[in-house]
């Protein structure tokens, strides 16, 4: 009992150090990433697949990580019932808690090794799905073990558990496996008692009914997918046997990695009927046990701590996700201030909008790593693509609302609803002044657990439009919609170089900050053509006010690059600008003539010129857009 | 016997207000027919508890729980027989912050037509690019019962995705009637006189496989368009999305020949939405006329460029089901130039005498334009009229017909502008078309909940019997490529 405790406790630990620790930031997009509604509408939809009721009772317990915290919290609890159940469905001494532990360890990896399949994942309920269907088995298995004395109630609890195959899906089929399995283990180790079956006749071979109990299940697993097809139009007749089994692939590409866990989850417990029982743990047995608990717990760490993926970027990104859908911009700019190596080119725009709404575009926007680089699993080839991930959050606070709803209805139908789209959605609407909608989507969050408030919140705006200006977080959204034209176009999936594009190639002198955001751009894209008329554009606009050093610096570089377009003479630059200029040059040249690479006299000077438009404009090259 | 325990009780100190009730789906002054399911709804007055008082002729019944008014369908059912040719008075009170409120009543009118037991439509998201699950579904409108006739995702794969559409029933019957697949296990599903075959109607001769079909009457024939058709997106509009055709032609398909032929392929016409008269000798299509200008663009991008100067005008061909020659084309409705409208989806009345259609400032993809309403031609007269009873200030389209002419169903957006709900008008013997009502639901707030549309209803007599399982079998087969034939 004591192993079972320190296992149990072991666990709860390993779990939570893991889920809390390492990945609240994984958890939180989860929930944002998934769906649920108390609306039956969504049981229907649920249970038009083999196991559907797991998919809802996870979707429903998915919402729970908006507080990771309470999210693990209740997720280890599950997993550490089930250990407790599958020792008592399989009459398995404490000792082997250890072993009983394996299918939960495999159900935390499977939590933590996702990388960036969190975007990508199409299984409903994902996040809970193998927890409750685990726990299902295990409550299933209980319920057999406890009533499989007599033959015939063997027979009756496997048809039961049959009947549960629209519900559990897989679950049900490896609990059918199971009980086949318990089956042998009964068969070998105790001869058939006559008093066991009173539906038995005594002459009766005994082997004709062990055979009976072993392949009925058996029999079960073929037929019930084969018969339930008839019954679900929205499966593939080859898939009717793994439905609720995850599968990690897209039309590019299959990923196994991920399928590990609940590979090792299905197959773990066919061993648990053959775990010595307690009479056989004896003398030296009861040491094996213990350097068998200390190997799986020691092995149980470093498999999950292999497969815990800790690429920086990745939960860097899901943390400026956050902040920026929050609109906490200064923890936006300090993510990205602390990022080790080159950001990806999400976290770059996600940092342009935080200065943009921080109003500090023309001071800051070169002090950060703008390099940027596609991001990767590295387990797997999985193409990252940005319409996928955060282009509809990017695409909104660049006041193209359309976009945002185009791709998060894109995005809704490969991968479903759930509650960051919907929350776009909403936001969209209420800007676009369509209100019926806006109304639909908030109705719809407010049957949520957690985002129940911020619908009720805005709800009143659909009744009275006006009301919108009180609430400010959609103000500079506003300000750029409304100052755009409308034009027909599209993006080929390609978020930031059509925004690029589109916000470079705009010229607008009625609003600051829809002109602001074409100068940088322009910037951005190195088109000295584009930069000068915005650059006077933007002096025009903003006379008597300090002109942004990151401004002067494009003006005096371009005035010096090309002195025949622009006379930059009797322009003001602060000294500092053209000091630094100086300076740049002055370094580049001499380190470039000491036979260094361009690039390498770029990584050479960025600590010192890495701050400047100058360092941005020459060495901030091969960056790739996904 | 349970519902008659929990039967809510009329209050008695309701005070009395003079509007009508705010109730989803608006039921208020409809005309429905004898054999529809419960007119379900949702009372939206933010009240705790509702009752709705239902008095019909010989007798009354009270519904309501929460907010909702839930009918029971056997009940219903006598409701429906004691009113034929009658109205059911409605009377709402509504409990809000403790006090009842009593609404001016309204008026279901039961008519003495009933509608085509069925209807069908694909189940689809308001999509752009992207698609995944997509179904074609049918409901029993005289319950709720809804079934799939077939989902892509029996053959769907993450490579091998597919996409459905067009479904379409000859003279609403399903022993005759198709669907097409694209991209993956693509080919057009084709049932004739219940022999299900999976056909390429892409020739090498022709533009595309076929589109927009229409089951010829009489004759074993099927008009479709063949289109090349793209997709932009509004930066801004709330209309979002434009779909268009740079080119498009009509062809006939033979179905005992298996043989293609094209019927128009006008240079600088775009030809589109064939219908056929109910006595299969004229056949009906939008056309629009546009010249390219720009040699030097590619005209994807010249239709994204002058994508409102492409209006839709209604033509007519004479067709002689005997030699299967098309004559007499002839333009019946100027949309375009008189009115700078564009007209599309014709649908001739069972009858012969009318046509509806789709109409809107520019474009074939009405139902995501917000002005598009429908509209109806008297094709003795000539006259077209609007149909203000059956349109809203957003986006209706695709109209159809029931098999008896009495009944009208159209797609509309009224609802939040982006999600397409069918509605179903009454069309009397005079001609005149009565207020709409969304097909009725048995969760009231079914709509608000569901993220899809209903794409394409169309009526019919009987349900689809090949199952979907039959249907997902077949799509695996390779289709037969249809032959092509000079005219």
């Amino acid at each position: 009992m004591l192993i079972a405790l320190a296992v149990t406790v072991a666990i709860a630990v390993l779990g939570g150090y893991y889920l809390v620790g390492c990945n609240s930031d994984v958890l939180f997009m989860a929930q944002s990433k998934s769906y649920f509604t108390t609306n039956p509408v969504f049981l229907r939809e649920c249970m038009q697949l083999p196991g559907g009721f797991i998919s809802w009772v996870a979707s429903y317990l998915v919402q729970y990580f908006y507080h990771p915290a309470w999210g693990a919290g209740i997720m280890i609890a599950i997993w550490v019932a089930s250990m407790w159940l599958s020792k008592l469905a399989f009459k398995v001494k404490g000792a082997w808690m250890a072993v009983l532990a394996i299918p939960v360890v495999c159900l935390l990896v499977s939590m933590i090794d996702m990388g960036y399949w969190i975007y990508y994942i199409k299984q409903t309920g994902y996040w809970f799905y193998g927890t409750v269907g685990y726990f299902f088995v295990m409550a299933m298995m209980v319920l057999h073990s406890s009533l499989k004395r007599k033959k015939i109630d063997r027979i009756i609890t496997t048809t039961l558990v049959a009947l549960t195959y629209s519900f559990a899906g897989w679950y049900t089929l490896l609990t059918l496996a199971y009980i086949a399995v318990m089956a042998i283990a009964d068969n070998l180790q105790k001869p058939a008692q006559p008093e066991e079956n009173l539906y038995e006749e005594p002459k009766r071979n005994p082997l004709l009914g062990k055979m009976v109990i072993v392949l009925f299940p058996l029999v079960l697993i073929g037929v019930v997918p084969l018969f339930s097809y008839q019954f679900y139009s929205a499966i593939r007749l080859e898939d009717a046997w793994t439905t609720g089994f995850p599968n990690f692939i897209n039309d590019k590409m299959v990923s196994y990695t991920p399928e590990i866990p609940f590979m090792v989850l299905a197959a773990i417990p066919l061993i648990f009927p053959f775990l010595p029982k307690e009479k056989d743990l004896k003398g030296k047995m009861v040491w094996v046990v213990y350097l068998v608990t200390i190997a799986l717990m020691v092995a149980s760490y470093i498999w999950v701590d292999k497969n815990n993926f800790q690429n920086y970027n990745y939960h860097a990104e899901l943390r400026m996700y956050r902040a920026t859908e929050e609109q906490e911009w200064d923890k936006v700019l300090d993510e990205m201030g602390n990022i080790p190596g080159n950001a990806s080119r999400q976290m770059v725009l996600m940092k342009n909008i935080a200065l943009m709404n921080k109003g500090e575009m023309g001071t800051r926007m070169f002090k950060y790593n703008n390099m940027g680089e596609p991001p990767t699993n590295g387990f797997d080839t999985l193409a990252v693509h940005m319409v996928q991930t955060a282009a509809p959050l990017i695409y909104y606070y660049h006041g193209k609302t359309n976009f945002t709803v185009r791709w998060c209805i894109e995005n809704s139908v490969e991968f479903g609803y759930n509650f960051d789209n919907l929350k776009m959605l909403a936001r969209c609407a209420l800007i676009g002044g369509e209100m019926d909608a806006a109304k639909k989507y908030l109705d719809i969050l407010s049957t949520s657990t957690f985002y129940k408030d911020w619908a009720q919140d805005l709800m009143p705006i659909t009744e009275k439009p006006e009301l919108i200006k009180k609430h400010h977080e959609f103000d500079t959204v506003r300000e750029l919609r409304d100052h755009m034209g409308t034009v027909l176009d599209g993006d080929n999936g390609l978020c930031e170089m059509y925004l690029l594009n589109y916000f470079s190639n705009t010229m607008n002198k009625d609003d600051k900050l829809l002109q602001e955001l074409t100068l940088n751009y322009a910037m951005v894209q190195k088109d000295i053509q584009l930069f000068w008329p915005r650059f006077f554009l933007y002096a025009q606009l903003h006379q008597g006010e300090e002109m942004p050093t990151h401004y002067q610096e494009a003006a005096y570089l371009y005035g010096n690059l090309e002195p025949q377009n622009v006379n930059i003479s009797n322009m003001p630059f602060d000294a500092k600008v053209k000091e630094r200029y100086q300076g740049f040059q002055q370094l580049s040249q001499s380190l470039l003539q000491t036979g260094m690479q361009p690039k390498e006299v770029g990584e050479a000077m960025k600590s010192t010129y890495g701050d400047t438009f100058y360092w941005f404009y020459f060495f901030c090259r091969d960056v790739h857009s996904y | 016997m349970l519902i008659a325990c929990n039967r809510p009780t009329v209050p008695t100190d309701a005070k009395q207000e003079s509007r009508l009730p705010r109730i989803y789906p608006d039921y208020t002054e409809v005309t429905i027919p004898f054999n529809i399911c419960p007119l379900n709804f949702a009372v939206q007055e933010g009240a705790s508890e509702v009752v709705a008082r239902l008095t019909y002729p010989g007798g009354e019944m009270t519904y309501g729980k929460d907010q909702k008014v839930l009918i029971d369908e056997e009940e219903w059912k006598e409701i429906m027989k004691a009113s034929k040719g009658e109205s059911i008075q409605v009377d709402v009170f509504a409990k809000v912050d403790g006090a009842w409120k009593a609404f001016k009543p309204f008026n279901i009118y039961v008519a003495e037509d009933s509608i085509d037991q069925y209807i069908s439509y694909r189940v689809i998201q308001p999509s752009y690019v992207a698609y995944e699950k997509l179904s074609i579904n049918q409901r029993d409108l005289t319950s709720f019962d809804e079934r799939e006739i077939y989902s892509n995702m029996s053959v769907s794969t993450e490579s091998t995705g597919q996409c459905i559409n067009c479904h379409s029933y000859k003279n609403f019957k399903t022993d005759n009637m198709l669907f097409h697949m694209r991209q993956g296990y693509g080919g057009t599903m084709i049932v004739t006189d219940g022999e299900l075959r999976k056909i390429d109607l892409k020739t090498d001769e022709t533009l595309s496989a076929g589109v927009y079909p229409a089951w010829h009457p009489t004759q074993n024939l099927i008009a479709f368009s063949t289109n090349k058709t793209g997709q932009s997106f509004h930066t801004k509009d709330l209309n979002k999305i434009e779909v268009q055709d740079t080119e498009s032609d009509l062809i006939l398909y033979d179905v005992d020949k298996n043989e293609v032929s094209i019927i128009s392929e006008l240079d600088d016409e775009l030809e589109v939405f064939p219908t056929w008269s109910p006595d299969g000798k004229k056949l009906y299509f939008c056309s629009a006329h546009f010249e390219y200008q720009n040699d030097s663009i590619a005209k994807e991008t010249e239709m994204i460029q002058r994508y409102k100067e492409v209006k839709y005008d209604l033509y007519c061909a004479d067709f002689d089901p005997a030699t299967k020659q098309f004559s007499n084309v002839q333009m019946i409705y100027n949309a375009s130039d008189s009115l700078g409208q564009s007209v599309t989806l014709p649908r001739v009345s069972p009858d012969g005498r009318y046509i509806l259609f789709a109409q809107a400032e520019f474009g074939c993809f009405h139902v995501w334009h917000a002005d598009a309403d429908i509209y109806m031609m008297d094709l003795k007269t000539k006259q077209v009229q609007k149909l203000d009873a059956v349109n809203s200030e957003r986006s209706e389209s695709y109209p159809t017909w029931s098999s008896s002419g009495r009944w009208i169903m159209v797609d509309s957006r009224r609802d939040d502008g982006n999600y397409t709900r069918p509605y179903i008008a009454y069309f009397d013997k005079k001609g005149k078309a009565h207020k709409a009502f969304a097909v009725p639901q048995k969760d009231p707030n079914f709509y608000t909940f569901f993220l899809r549309s209903f794409n394409r209803p169309e009526f019919m007599v009987e349900p689809v019997t090949i199952t979907p399982q039959e249907f997902a079998k077949k799509a695996k087969e390779d289709a037969v490529p249809a032959k092509y034939a000079n005219r």
